[in-house]
């Protein structure tokens, strides 16, 4: 095992922590967590170590890929899965909770996809889900995800609300983990992504990339406990609207920005009923219209008000453990 | 038929969600579809799934039997249901 490089912690508690080889933090520095704490260099519950190969990254897997996150593949073979992308190879021995991801020298390397497979897959196996997800903090101080597709207004949606006086736990992932009786939303923030005119109010269609906590206005917090889902959408209407959303509807999307929590055979019973657990909580579908783009209030109005009163339903999550074939939250 | 071995199964409120864990692909079952699953869990055959949606639903033994038989045979194409 290396012992050289810089460490840190990824989780709040540090069960999970990433290492990385001296000279290789700039390949992994945008996937970093803002959240993320530089710590001692040593073992810990869950490591994933970086390190480098040179130019030539290659494994071998004896099978077909168990999932494709971009052109990165992974293999699940019990309890070990292979990894292979551009520029980058990884081994994940799932039951040491430990992997390595061996990255090219030259910068052509998608770390973050291997990164991404690498903690969901380790994280699984603790009953800790990564999730392709936003999360905001309501006033009432419970999270509220807001779980949709790409270009989705998750980032936009979080952004605004954030101006409007809830706090930012993540524009693009979160970590839930179940914690005394509830589920607890853990932000991963990076830099955000929005709309180029999105502090003008204006639509431009292309991307910017910005630090939310320099945005004015802004607060951050790390974690909160799981209060409701939301599932954003843009549309071509003249006003944002909320409805409330099946519990099917938020079990399905949380499925979609999850997929890669169900890849591990050996766990995908529990991620499956944890997953229809924890999207019992209040959900709504938010159809987002440009009335509410370029004002932050406006969104609050609309989104403030269902969320009170759900977050007011004395909604109590609940964990329920299941294996399949075996059906689990029977209504 | 049966249901696959391969399939989760989350039971909400007059939906159900359907995991095949072999190809990830999930499906949702609307109230009519849910009761056909969960008689199918049951081990109950055709005969007893079509005598209860005519209990529950003003729906005659002819288009009831079509209903299931349409769904069954979808269940079974996407791989969630397995001969016994």
């Amino acid at each position: 095992m290396n012992s050289g490089g810089q460490q840190f912690a990824l989780t709040r508690d540090g069960a999970l922590q990433l290492r990385v080889e001296t000279g290789l933090l700039p390949r992994v520095d945008r996937w970093l967590p803002h959240t993320a704490l530089a710590c001692d260099v040593g073992a810990a519950d869950i490591l994933i170590e970086i390190t480098s190969c040179g130019s030539a990254c290659t494994v071998s897997p004896a099978a077909a890929p168990t999932l494709r996150l971009g052109d990165t593949a992974c293999t699940i073979d019990g309890h070990v899965a292979v990894l292979q992308g551009p520029g980058v190879a990884g081994r994940i021995d799932l039951t040491g909770a430990h992997a390595t991801l061996a990255v090219a020298g030259d910068g052509t390397a998608d770390v973050m996809s291997a990164l991404n497979l690498a903690v969901a897959l380790l994280l699984a196996r603790r009953r800790r889900y990564l999730l392709h997800c936003a999360a905001v903090r309501s006033r009432a101080g419970g999270a509220w995800l807001l779980a949709g597709d790409a270009r989705s207004g998750k980032t936009t949606t979080s952004l605004n609300l954030a101006r409007a006086g809830w706090t930012l736990l993540s524009d693009d992932h979160v970590v839930l983990r179940p914690s005394g009786g509830r589920w607890v939303v853990e932000g991963w923030p990076r830099l955000a992504h929005p709309d180029a005119g999105w502090l003008r109010g204006v639509v431009t269609g292309a991307r910017t990339e910005l630090d939310a906590r320099t945005v004015p206005g802004v607060h951050t917090c790390a974690e909160a406990p799981l209060e409701g889902i939301l599932l954003p959408r843009v549309v071509h209407g003249t006003s944002t609207t909320l409805r409330a959303a099946t519990h099917a509807d938020a079990l399905a999307m949380v499925l979609r920005q999850g997929a890669w929590c169900l890849a591990d055979d050996a766990v995908a019973g529990t991620v499956f009923a944890d997953l229809a657990a924890l999207t019992g909580a209040p959900s709504f579908s938010l159809e987002l219209a440009p009335d509410t783009f370029a004002d932050p209030q406006r969104l609050d109005d609309i989104v403030g008000a269902a969320t009170r009163a759900a977050a007011a339903r004395t909604y109590e999550p609940t964990l329920a453990r299941g294996r399949a074939p075996q059906a689990v939250g029977a209504s | 038929m049966k249901p696959s071995p391969d399939v989760l199964v989350a039971h909400l409120a007059g939906e159900a969600v359907l995991l095949h864990a072999g190809t990830r692909e999930y499906f949702r079952l609307n109230e009519t579809g849910q009761v056909v699953w969960q008689m199918l869990e049951q081990g109950r055959d055709e005969d007893a799934i079509v005598a209860a949606l005519i209990a529950a639903y003003e729906v005659t033994d002819v288009a009831a039997r079509a209903e299931v038989q349409r769904i069954v045979r979808e269940l079974r194409a996407a791989g969630l249901l397995v001969q016994e």
